[in-house]
């Protein structure tokens, strides 16, 4: 019990303590929520990067890694205390916008009333497939039951004949699996289920405490009331797939982003954290590496169309500080490990052309969107 | 009976047709079925409806699915009981086949034992010559239902938040430090009495909906259930996790195995690889050591194929441990 206590609040406390000292504003609850939410996809994101690190260079888990960690958890709860202990000269104060307290009252009971069935929901769906959907244990807990088993062999785990369950994926999610796997000393079905629970209850979290923060508290509750009615999140949500936590960081890079832009006296922290959760995507999904690649793009536009000069080349540097560390990473692991993408391997660019510029193929897509 | 070119159930049918057949039958690979028919229900009570398929089949009984099978195995077993009025019924059946041949078979038990449903007295067939202009027009329906409620969201949506902004503006004290936009701060015309009902109206339906939503998915789960215990002995990981655990002990705990079944379904092997790592399994029969999984093991046992092996352990239940010969 101890060890799953530490195997969860480690990642926690970690999360939180880099949440805390990029992200300096606590005067409201939303704020405390908002980081809470952030914490665990980072302390994810960090200790899962630690684990890979730390195969790279001894080879398999031993008791050093363990020390390591504890080591780490013990640092970041020292470092949680003196940054309430400590108070800035002239702390940055948000307090979100006041909504009418009657509206509010009713949409909080209603929200939480959605969020409560909604979790037995999500545990019921967890109990009924408890490997998860086919990507789940084809991909994500296939490769984490390979990192966990093979010990010094671990690398196995991206040999060619696996090219079906696509070994060339980011290994946020499975590496935090193993990590928990390694912590208990043996698998357990209820990792996976509670990983995936937790993305989801972050993701609902978050979308809450943000919207609180930059509208107001009953536009917070609407926001996850929906969130919560909609078919695909309950269900899917808790599939074991990497899409919720991939989710989790898309809106944990907007809300960041968006709260930089109103919280000028630490903007550039915020930019940091922006970039980390922006490389974290990169590092759960494929698609977090197109995400990493629109994300630049669009920023950059953005910065250089308004402002110009030292400005956006500061802003510019504080996201990438951010993502570098976490893109070298995910490019160690490409280009050391991973075997070439079975899906892009086959394409060729006279095929993708083709393809791009055949509006029958949209149509299609169209006609099946609305249908 | 409506046949399908595909094992998907869009479009046109290939083929529609009447069944007396006690079972449905697709010889082609990659196609799929959909059957309905009427089931004359003699007695009120409860009956225990046994389905069996290969490759993957669905039951729909008066417009609810009670049976869903999506094992991987040759033959896939379903049963649900359901508490029927005396009367007709209309009974959907899907078949869904993969490589091979596929079929289904239904009984229906109320206390005497199983009896097959399919080709009985019971079922009457439903006559398929307008079906196809029915579902359009449903489709039809849906599309048009789907769209209009999309976009009537959509602008009750929009009018919800124009009036929580314009409500946190007027509510919002002038020294507060506010995030919302400078336009919401500097104060915008009230909303009109109707717009703010509209919306509140709104809201109070769709909470509405979604508890309904919830009600409906949790009473689905909670019936959805299996009846044996966790972690449900019939769940096909769980089904290779068991099986393979015979042959565990007689292989190396790493490299690589070769893999080798009459059973042409690609899922097969991945269980197996999940079930088996971090021991590498390939169909290549280059390894020494290859597992053999064979639904009829005596027909293995006489094919040509066993020149190429020397049967190390048959764990009789069409599992071997075979050798490669080294020619």
């Amino acid at each position: 019990m101890i060890s799953l206590l530490a195997a969860y609040l480690i990642p926690w406390l970690i999360g939180s303590a880099l949440t805390g000292f990029l992200f300096p504003v606590c005067t409201s609850a939303s704020v405390l929520l908002l980081r809470s939410a952030l914490a665990l996809g980072v302390g994810f994101g960090m200790t899962s990067s630690v684990l890979f690190l730390w195969l790279l260079g001894v080879g398999e888990v031993t008791a050093g890694f363990f020390l390591l960690e504890s080591m780490l958890g013990f640092l970041s709860l020292l470092a949680l205390l003196f940054q309430k202990h400590r108070l800035p000269a002239d702390p940055p104060s948000w307090s979100p916008p006041v909504s009418n307290r009657t509206m509010e009252k009713k949409f909080r009971v209603g929200f939480f009333l959605f969020l409560l069935s909604g979790s037995a929901i999500m545990v019921l769906v967890s109990l009924l497939s408890p490997h998860g959907d086919w990507d789940a244990w084809a991909i994500w807990n296939n490769r984490a039951r390979f990192l966990f088993r093979s010990g010094p062999d671990w690398k196995a785990s991206f040999s060619p004949l696996l090219n079906w369950s696509h070994p060339d994926y980011p290994l946020l999610l499975p590496l935090s699996i193993a990590r928990i796997w390694f912590y208990l000393g043996r698998e357990s079905l209820w990792v996976p289920a509670v990983t995936a629970m937790l993305f989801s209850v972050s993701v609902t979290v978050l979308l809450v405490s943000s919207l609180s923060l930059l509208r107001n508290k009953t536009q917070g509750y609407w926001g996850g009331i929906i969130l919560l009615i909609t078919p695909s999140f309950l269900t899917h949500g808790v599939s074991q797939f990497a899409d919720l936590p991939l989710a989790f960081f898309f809106l944990a890079v907007l809300v960041v982003l968006h709260c930089s832009e109103n919280l000028q006296s630490c903007r550039s922290r915020l930019l940091i954290l922006s970039g980390l959760l922006a490389g974290f995507s990169a590092w759960t999904k494929n698609e977090g590496l197109l995400f990493v690649v629109v994300f630049l793009l669009i920023r950059s536009l953005t910065l250089f169309s308004r402002t110009k000069g030292k400005e956006s080349w500061k802003s510019m540097i504080f996201t990438l500080a951010g993502l570098l560390p976490v893109l070298a990473l995910v490019f160690a692991f490409k280009f050391y490990l991973a075997p070439p993408n079975d899906l892009l391997s086959l394409l060729r660019t006279d095929r993708v052309l083709t393809h791009l510029t055949d509006p029958g193929r949209y149509f299609l897509v169209l006609k099946y969107f609305f249908t | 009976m409506e046949s399908f070119a595909l094992p998907k159930l869009n479009g046109k049918p290939s083929a529609a047709f009447f069944s007396r057949s006690d079972r449905l039958i697709l010889t082609k690979p990659d196609s799929a079925l959909r059957a309905y028919g009427l089931w004359m229900v003699p007695v009120t009570g409860r009956y225990r409806l046994h389905l069996e398929c290969d490759d993957f089949g669905n039951l729909f009984l008066d417009g609810k699915e009670r049976i869903r099978l999506r094992g991987v195995n040759a033959r896939n077993t379903g049963i649900a009981e359901v508490d029927l009025r005396a009367g007709y019924h209309l009974l959907v059946l899907f078949l869904f086949n993969g490589p091979g041949q596929g079929w289904l078979t239904l009984y229906a038990d109320h206390g005497k034992g199983d009896h097959p449903l399919l080709g009985g007295e019971a079922l009457t067939p439903m006559d398929l010559s307008q079906i196809n202009t029915w579902l359009r027009v449903v489709e039809g329906l849906k599309t048009v239902g789907w769209g209009g409620m999309l976009l009537g969201s959509a602008i009750l949506i929009l009018l919800a938040f124009i009036h929580a902004g314009a409500s946190s503006a007027s509510e919002s004290l002038p020294n507060e430090p506010s995030l919302s936009s400078p336009m919401t701060s500097e104060g915008t015309k009230k909303p009109r009495g109707i717009i703010k009902k509209i919306t509140l109206s709104f809201w109070v339906v769709l909470m509405v909906l979604g508890f309904l939503f919830h009600y409906n998915l949790f009473q689905k789960l909670v019936l959805s259930f299996p009846t044996q215990s966790f972690p449900w002995p019939t769940h096909p990981l769980t089904v290779f996790e068991h099986r393979l655990q015979e042959i565990k002990p007689y292989l190396p705990p790493r490299g690589t195995v070769g893999f080798i079944s009459d059973q042409k379904d690609p899922a097969i092997l991945f269980h197996i690889q999940y079930a088996l790592s971090p021991l590498l399994v390939s169909v290549n029969t280059e390894p020494v050591l290859v597992i053999g999984l064979f639904h009829d093991p005596a027909v293995f046992r006489q094919s040509p194929l066993l020149n190429r092996f020397t049967i190390l352990r048959d764990f009789q239940n069409g599992l071997f441990l075979l050798q490669r010969r080294i020619q």
